[in-house]
């Protein structure tokens, strides 16, 4: 591609203005629900996009589906409850920094790990296609039962106040994930008897209730999120928070980069997603940082990790459409609608055919991150004062909006319900300190390791050494043991760094 | 020792009966998959059954790592917390059934006339009372359910009385 193909695609992209721009707001509203995904909305509104220009309607449905994955990490800062599925991993370390009154700081790291992430990825697609596009071909059941595999050592990861009732709630969250018929036979298996199960647990509901109903639950105990001793503090939020904000994240600049790096790749794969991306990238950033202590305390870094993640993953879900002609998931395949609608063909003849569309799509993502900088940024010092609400009105609006919001994604009074039991589970699981995010992770994580693993067995007809037989799966099993054993080296070193210098203290 | 704390009761022992709820919801689920999965084919049941027996032997831990701290005189079984007569308790006990309320009755009022009845009742169950205040949030967060969600995208939530009212003053038939 020539320099000067590029920069008219840049400059028609930012002519598109018109359609980004209504796409990241209804984006931005989306994302902040909880229960309402991109995918249900695009589904919404197909007719308009199909209504519209090839290249508008690509635009529209690029800013709203990039908007999104930010949008969802509002109300995980301001009120523990992931707007997305790919921001539970953000309430870690989001919510605590709001509880410390650095709401705005939070926001500000969320949205410029967001727009800085997933910048890099797009321009990285655009530059590394080809080679990206193979990835999705390499990675098969053996190699994808690794990456669930990594993705399950998480909750040892996250259960380290506690391993053993991390544990217990994470193998209990994957028993719940064992729910529905099996992917082999379709059999029903603990079902209870509802035919709305035998999908499975749905993850709304379950994300709805663990995260949003058991934290209003818990929320109604304080006058306002923030105590009154950080009140003060929230309360003088100034612009130069804003700024704050944005010098921190400019510090982790590096690490904005490789975790957005994950993101594009596990967004590669089929059935991963931004969730695996966002916890994965979380993970390694406590794994790899010096201070791992601190996570889960309100440490910026694990704020800025899974917000890069998954920003990256949207670059990502687009590389097997448009390259191959395969949709990875919803996105891709509603992507896919929209494109052949007009007369495309998906796949590599796209790029030698229609150029100004294929590349088009990325130089689009670009140019909506670089709106998102823009225009979102600012808003982080009002949004922020949300937390100032007094909780005797806030629970009542969380409990009555995510009861409506648990309706969404499949349209089922049924997941209302089960929206509650979930609320009612992480309630307890929260007041008797077992994670509920491990839970969630399993419900997540289970259905799809499950997946794998038997798609994986049924090559190798049973025999389980399969899952060892490629050589990427073994680099791979190599990194999980490393995950594994890498904080207990770390832990060692530093406790006997720890007993030298009291030693040497004494001996002074 | 079990590592947490959920209260102490009058003794000041630790009241560690709370912690065994999630291990005795986790426990039962498994029971009843691996009972209801018994007859299904290997492949069928094997996650299941790999996790289940995996829960089962940590829930089993769990309570004796408990039973050993009652033993030893430093817990009681007792619920902590958890269910205690607080006012908190109460408060959430009164949410818990509003919701429910709401869930099971939503076919009937329809989205938005459930919704705000349930927004006045969960306000005043948390103590506002002006009906300035009452009124006023319920209305504003039910009129924006509705003009989103029903009216501009036009979901599929319950209609009743109100969205089946609207559609008739604005000539939209049965579906706004």
């Amino acid at each position: 591609m020539t320099d000067g193909f590029m920069f008219n695609l840049f400059v028609q992209s930012f002519g598109l203005w018109w359609a980004i721009i209504p796409g990241m707001a209804i984006g931005l509203l989306v994302g902040i629900l909880p229960g309402f995904s991109a995918q249900n909305t695009l589904i919404i509104l197909m007719p308009l996009m199909l209504s519209m220009p090839v290249e508008a309607g690509t635009a529209f449905m690029i800013g709203l589906y990039c908007t999104t994955q930010l949008g969802g990490g509002i109300p995980a800062i301001l009120f523990n409850m992931p707007g997305e599925g790919g921001a539970a991993a953000t309430t870690l370390d989001g919510y605590p920094m709001t509880q410390k009154g650095q709401a705005q700081q939070a926001l500000v790291c969320c949205f410029a790990a967001s727009a800085f992430g997933g910048l890099i990825t797009t321009l990285a697609t655009l530059a590394l296609l080809p080679w990206l596009s193979q990835l999705g071909l390499i990675f098969k059941s053996v190699e994808m039962v690794v990456i669930m595999v990594f993705g399950l050592t998480l909750i040892a990861a996250i259960a380290a106040k506690d391993l053993f009732k991390g544990l217990i709630a994470g193998f209990t969250g994957l028993m719940i994930g064992a729910i529905g018929v099996d992917p082999v036979f379709g059999t029903a298996r603990a079902t209870f008897g509802f035919l709305e199960l035998y999908d499975g647990v749905p993850l709304i509901p379950a994300l709805i209730g663990l995260f949003a109903i058991s934290e209003a639950f818990e929320m109604l105990e304080q006058e306002t999120i923030v105590s009154s001793d950080n009140m003060a503090r929230a309360k003088e939020a100034r612009w130069a928070d804003t700024l704050d904000g944005l010098w921190i994240t400019l510090r982790y600049s590096w690490q904005t980069i490789w975790t957005a790096m994950i993101g594009l790749i596990v967004g590669i794969l089929p059935g991963a997603g931004s969730t695996v991306a966002a916890f994965m990238a979380y993970h390694y950033s406590k794994l790899l940082s010096k201070t791992p202590e601190l996570y889960g305390t309100g440490h910026p870094p694990g704020v800025i990790a899974p917000e890069s993640a998954n920003n990256g993953v949207t670059s990502g879900t687009l590389v097997p459409v448009l390259a191959l002609g395969i949709p990875g998931g919803t996105t891709g395949a509603i992507m896919m609608v929209v494109l052949t609608y007009h007369g495309l063909v998906l796949g590599p003849r796209l790029f030698l055919e229609k150029p100004q569309i294929a590349y088009g799509i990325f130089v689009q993502m670009a140019v909506c991150y670089f709106f998102m900088a823009l225009m979102i940024l600012p808003l982080a010092r009002y949004m922020s004062r949300v937390v100032w609400v007094p909780t005797k009105f806030l629970v009542p609006m969380i409990l009555s909006l995510v009861a409506v919001a648990a309706f969404s994604e499949r349209e089922y009074i049924f997941d209302m319900g089960l929206a509650l039991v979930f609320g009612v589970i992480g309630y307890i699981a929260r007041k008797t300190k077992y994670e509920v995010t491990a839970m969630l992770i399993g419900v997540l994580m289970g259905p799809l390791l499950e997946t794998y693993l038997l798609r994986a067995l049924r090559i190798g007809q049973g025999d389980w050494t399969i899952l060892f037989s490629s050589t990427i799966g073994n680099v791979l099993w190599a990194m999980v043991v490393l995950s594994l054993l890498l904080p207990w080296f770390t832990s060692r070193k530093k406790t006997g760094v720890l007993q030298q210098s009291q030693q040497a203290g004494y001996e002074s | 020792m079990p590592a947490d704390n959920r209260g102490s009761d009058s003794t000041g022992k630790q009241a560690l009966g709370a912690d065994l709820v999630i291990p005795l919801i986790g426990s039962s689920l498994a029971i009843y998959y691996l009972l209801q999965t018994a007859e299904l084919d290997w492949e069928a049941k094997s996650a299941g059954l790999f996790v289940g027996t995996v829960l089962l032997a940590l829930c089993a831990i769990q309570l004796a790592r408990t039973l050993v701290a009652v033993v030893r005189g430093q817990a009681t079984l007792g619920p902590g917390e958890l269910i205690a007569n607080t006012q908190h308790n109460r408060q959430r006990l009164a949410l818990m059934i509003l919701v429910a309320l709401f869930i099971a009755t939503i076919t009937w009022t329809g989205t938005t006339l459930g919704l705000f009845l349930l927004l006045i009742a969960s306000m005043w169950v948390m103590g506002v009372r002006q009906p300035g205040k009452l009124l006023g949030v319920a209305f504003c967060t039910s009129a924006v359910v509705y003009i989103m969600l029903i009216y501009l995208l036009d979901t599929r939530l319950p209609r009743g009385i109100v969205e089946k009212s609207i559609a008739a003053a604005l000539g939209q038939g049965a579906n706004p």
